[in-house]
């Protein structure tokens, strides 16, 4: 049985956009399925390790820019996906790190926020999974890895963005164990490569949706399809926060011990 | 009615303008005090809980644990079912640097949650915020509202020097609140900083001062209650942010009823001088009574005349002196604002807005102390036929009344007020307002013939020492009894006021201060916070080893004070090392002695009780006292009472050994250190100094610097009660001034043959302000019993009551001499315009007049 995930952070949505693209052929020739195309999507475009150096800008309303720089490392995938993110631009932020580890049977994930001034971690509740992640368009939530086993998933036709195919699915959480700030989200998978290209998303009791991710600058890297550039707008603040990817590497072996809460609150650990 | 009152009353108050303005002024000085002290009380308590509700924001309940709750029980809380949110939140009162911009309110929040808890307006989202990631980075970070940044020059990026317990610390702004809901609590005096960072900033350790909890919908806040109840555990208080903000108005309430009756007295001054005035112009205004009863006018056309006159006067006097009020009422809430939180550490801040309530009491209050005091000479007008209006002094020739009956009452009135002080026969409310009523009446009515006694002593006495003045003032006085038993009666009150309320004061200070020097023996008191009731800060128990260690040091001893709810009342439970500390402090028992203390807290785990906890709980030796715990509800057996004046709701003292064991906290709020004999004591403390430099903040104070410092703190409570008896002061200074007024116009033509006949305007200044000085005598004498009586109720039943605390009764002797001393100074003053408006009559005019 495959088991293929949409993976929500930066580097697993390009993941996934590589997998969903090989399984898109394959597929044309017969009535596609929503869960057999996500299944295919997150099995081509798996890897078990992955590290990149991200270049954060958040841009509000009023046109103020915010840039940060960031350290990726991520083991696992989907439901096991362990993942750690180390602040390192600029100064006065370095050093703030970020880790989020899977719980099994559908439970949201743990997730910390390590603060080297109180040179504590604390902890996330599944109250703040609706807050920013540090002042990004990003919420805790979207921080998670994405697995589509926690949704309902309905093929809702096709459409064309930007003169690209795209299978349009609905995806609306299960929320068995865990809650969801979201009430459904909506996903543009492309054909050719069945690399998410789009996803709309919808809060709770809203019609439109509140949030719009775009995955863009899709390139090969080692073998591995990877959109180098991730878009999140706030439909409703009107502000963007983008990721620029750099010194993507894939199936590296990881650090023993890097995905710790030891590890989190260490000086510099990463 | 409204022709009589524009042709006789107007008329009257145009003849008669300034005595018109001292009767308004009587009215206005009443109704200010009682407007000001009753809307800063208001704004008071209303800001105190107005600060809980907006800082509560959505959260439904709280939980608080004495001494904080511990960051794990978050955690705890987070997992039970029907709870939607739990936010953790850390207050704190300090002050900016530049004094001026008044206290700040400091919350600590957790930023990357508490949406769900509060509506932090940063117009928009969490975005507006300067940058949210910066601001969780760097612990300097704050928010504050625009209002303060505004106030303060603060734009966003720039910093602020505030005073902290580690010193001056400079906070940046890095986001500013858009004044509404949340942000408007404490008047807008608001900073906001990251929890953690306050945990670090004011020593908080792994705690929070509370928890704040929002419901899933449809969970019934008893649900809630109940739920959080059982899981934690009896040492924590879960309850609605409602009823929290009831708990604190209760701990102030003590020190907010005191001024009850201070503006419950203006009042009655007011109403005296209100009765004063009235009585002269019936006596004035008998010959227009006259008439117009000649003229066909019934009794009850005539009385309602009168009444009219002093509505117009409750109304105009009533709204002048709520205006007044209003100016006032700002700084008497400063000086109660800064009272209740060094006191009692509770907090309130606010601007007052008098409300309407308030105006329409002021109102309401004014009008009834004019009616109440004008309705008995309207009542004697109403009696007056058109003969006797008519025939010249007859009615100054009557007697005052019954003056049998008027001193059995009196008698009767003040006995049963005596008696029932002695053995109170039910308590509460209802026993002070039938005391102050008995005693209140059983004055008034033996006033007056006691005043005449009095002067029949006097005024042979002054003639002897100026026999011109002498004679002439006494004739005055005596010659219109009714005019010189009324000015003496508020004159009376006024000092009764005033040494009633000195000598509680004397008393109460006097106790705290024997009790502080018999208690407080230890060389150097080394504290984290200047705050008594509510430390900023709390020192870790392992700083007793280090302070241990340095030269010169012979003991150290760890005071810690929590102050939990027993029987719905904040009480104290303090703790140190009794082993060390009997050593060096002599305790006056009540029950019990030093060896069943010494074996009870220290060997057998008992507890020692204050004689007003014993008295308030009726709890003794041999009983005991249920304390909730954080390791549940633990029944301490009381092994002996001794007298303390730690807390006016009642202590229970342990020992430290078992307060570590129950409540599983050994932060300390004071180290009491002694030193050895021939160490030199400023040398020990700045060893200390230097060892706790940068790491803890320290405040180092010998024994009596701290002393001192209480004292001070104890000093800022009396403060107000300083201005109302200043208050009081003024109103019988008014009182002396109308009355003088009042007596040279009515002698007018008197004085005009006097000058005829070669009279000086300075013999006849010197026979007025006689007068006054025989006055202001009178009234004092009157009040040296009454005042006394007062007193005696006051640190009697009246503090046990509130307290539970009894106190040797210290006669005010220092208010008595300042008294000796003002009283002639004023009465002088007070006669000053009188003898100058005597000396410029025209001899012609004057016995022309009439």
């Amino acid at each position: 049985m495959f088991s293929i995930r949409i993976v929500r952070r930066p580097l697993c949505h390009l993941t996934m956009a590589l997998l969903l693209s090989t399984i898109c052929i394959s597929l044309s020739w017969a009535g596609p399925d929503a869960r057999a195309l996500l299944k295919e999507s997150e099995s081509r475009h798996r890897t078990r390790t992955q590290l990149y150096a991200g270049e954060l800008t958040v841009v509000n309303k009023e046109g103020k820019v915010r840039k940060k720089g960031w350290k990726s490392f991520r083991e696992g995938y989907a439901s096991d996906a362990k993942n750690l993110i180390r602040f390192i631009d600029p100064p006065e932020v370095k050093g703030v790190g970020f880790l989020s580890l899977a719980r099994p049977g559908g439970q949201n994930p743990d997730q910390w926020l390590y603060l080297p001034s109180m040179k504590r971690e604390r902890r996330i509740a599944a109250q703040d999974r609706d807050a920013s992640f540090v002042g990004t368009d990003f919420n805790y939530e979207d921080m998670e890895e994405f697995d589509h086993e926690k949704y309902k998933v309905a093929l809702k036709g096709e459409q064309h963005l930007d003169n690209i195919p795209c299978y349009v699915i609905e995806a609306i959480p299960v929320e068995k164990v865990g809650k969801s700030v979201y009430e459904k989200k909506i996903l543009y998978l492309r054909k050719d490569n069945l690399y998410l290209f789009r996803e709309d998303l919808y809060r709770k009791g809203e019609k439109e949706p509140a949030k719009r991710m775009v995955l863009a600058d899709l390139q090969q890297v080692e073998g591995h399809w990877v959109a180098r550039k991730m878009e999140m707008k706030d439909l409703k603040k009107g502000s963007t926060t983008t990721v620029l990817l750099k010194e993507i590497v894939f199936d590296r072996p990881q650090a023993t011990g890097r995905f710790t809460l030891q590890n989190l609150n260490r000086e510099g650990g990463d | 009615m409204r022709f009589l009152l524009r042709t006789l009353s107007l008329s009257y108050v145009r003849r008669h303008t300034a005595k018109t303005v001292l009767t308004l002024l009587g009215v206005i000085v009443g109704v200010a005090t009682f407007s000001s002290i009753e809307s800063a009380k208001g704004t008071l308590v209303k800001g105190i809980r107005s600060t809980v509700d907006r800082v509560a924001g959505k959260a439904q309940l709280q939980i608080t644990m004495e001494g904080g709750v511990p960051e794990a029980v978050q955690e705890q809380v987070r997992a039970l079912p029907g709870i939607r949110a739990t936010s953790p939140v850390i207050e704190q009162i300090v002050t900016p640097e530049k004094g001026e911009l008044g206290s700040l309110m400091v919350i600590g929040i957790d930023l990357l949650g508490d949406r769900e808890m509060r509506d932090y307006g940063f117009e928009g989202d969490d975005a507006d915020l300067d940058d949210p990631l910066l601001f969780l980075a760097q612990p300097d970070s704050a928010i504050f509202t625009r209002q303060f940044a505004g106030k303060a020059g603060l734009k966003s990026g720039g910093s602020i020097a505030i005073k902290v317990p580690k010193g001056v610390k400079r906070v940046a702004a890095r986001g500013l609140l858009t004044p509404k809901g949340f942000s408007e609590a404490f008047g807008g005096n608001l900073m906001v900083v990251d929890v953690y960072a306050a945990q670090e900033l004011f020593g908080r350790g792994r705690r929070f001062d509370r928890l704040d909890v929002r419901l899933d919908e449809g969970v019934s806040i008893a649900t809630g209650i109940a739920t959080l109840e059982k899981t934690l555990g009896p040492a924590f208080r879960v309850e609605t942010p409602g009823k929290r903000g009831e708990q604190m108005e209760k701990i102030v309430a003590n020190f907010v009823a005191g001024f009850n009756i201070s503006s419950g007295f203006a009042l009655a001054i007011g109403i005296f001088l209100i009765f004063n005035a009235f009585n002269v112009a019936v006596n004035r205004r008998r010959r227009d009574i006259g008439t117009l009863r000649a003229l066909g006018a019934t009794p009850r056309q005539v009385q309602l005349l009168f009444l009219a006159e002093a509505l117009v006067i409750g109304i105009v006097g009533g709204l002048l002196g709520t205006l007044a009020g209003t100016t006032f009422s700002q700084a008497f809430l400063k000086m109660m604002g800064q009272t209740t939180e060094t006191l009692y550490g509770v907090t309130s801040s606010g601007i007052v807005h008098l409300p309407p309530v308030v105006v329409l009491e002021s109102l309401c209050l004014g009008i009834i102390a004019s009616l109440i005091g004008a309705w008995g000479p309207a009542l004697t007008a109403s009696r007056i036929s058109p003969t006797e209006a008519f025939a010249k002094g007859t009615f100054q020739a009557r007697p005052p009344g019954r003056s049998g009956l008027r001193i059995t009452v009196g008698v009767i009135a003040l006995g049963s007020a005596i008696l029932m002080a002695l053995r109170p026969p039910f308590g509460g409310n209802p026993f002070i307002f039938t005391e102050l009523l008995l005693g209140g009446a059983g004055i008034v009515l033996l006033v007056g013939p006691l005043t005449l006694l009095l002067l029949l002593g006097l005024v042979p006495l002054a003639t002897r020492f100026a026999p011109v003045a002498g004679r002439l003032s006494g004739d005055t006085l005596l010659g219109n009894a009714r005019r010189t038993s009324g000015t003496i009666m508020a004159m009376a009150l006024s000092l009764t006021f005033v040494l009633g309320l000195g000598g509680y004061m004397g008393s109460t200070k006097k106790a705290l201060e024997r009790w502080m020097n018999d208690s407080l023996t230890c060389d150097l008191f080394v504290r984290a916070s200047a705050n008594f009731n509510r430390p900023d800060f709390l020192f870790p128990g392992g700083l007793r080893d280090d302070l241990q260690q340095l030269p010169g040091v012979k003991s150290v001893e760890s005071f810690r004070a929590i102050r939990p709810l027993y029987q719905g009342r904040q009480i104290q439970v303090t703790s140190i090392e009794y082993n060390l500390l009997l050593e060096r402090i002599k305790y006056d028992f009540t029950q019990g002695d030093v060896a069943a203390m010494r074996r009870g807290l220290i060997q057998e785990g008992k507890c020692v009780v204050s004689d007003n906890f014993s008295r308030r709980y009726k709890l003794g030796v041999g009983q005991r006292v249920e304390l909730v715990t954080p390791s549940g509800k633990v029944s301490f057996p009381i092994a002996a009472v001794v007298r303390d004046y730690g807390s006016d709701q009642g202590t229970v003292m342990l020992d430290r050994s078992q307060f570590i064991r129950y409540w599983q906290d050994d932060r300390v709020d004071i180290y009491d250190v002694s030193v050895l004999p021939g160490s030199n004591v400023g040398q020990v403390r700045d060893l200390i100094r230097t060892m706790l430099a940068g790491r803890y903040p320290a405040l180092v104070s010998t024994r009596q610097e701290f002393i001192a410092e209480i004292t001070k703190a104890l000093d800022a409570f009396y403060a107000l009660t300083r201005v109302t008896l200043f208050l009081a002061l003024l109103v019988a200074f008014l009182g002396i001034v109308s009355a003088l007024l009042i007596s040279v116009a009515e002698r007018t033509r008197e004085i005009g043959i006097l000058k005829a006949l070669g009279a000086f305007p300075a013999q006849l200044a010197r026979g007025i302000v006689l007068e006054a000085l025989l006055l202001a005598l009178a009234g004092l004498v009157l009040a040296l019993p009454a005042g006394n009586l007062f007193a005696f109720f006051m640190e009697g039943p009246l503090a046990e009551l509130f307290t539970g605390w009894i106190m040797s009764h210290h006669y005010p002797w220092e208010i008595l001499l300042q008294l000796l001393v003002a009283l002639p100074l004023i009465s002088a003053l007070a006669a000053w315009i009188p003898a100058r408006q005597a000396g410029k009559m025209k001899i012609v005019e004057a016995i022309e007049y009439e």
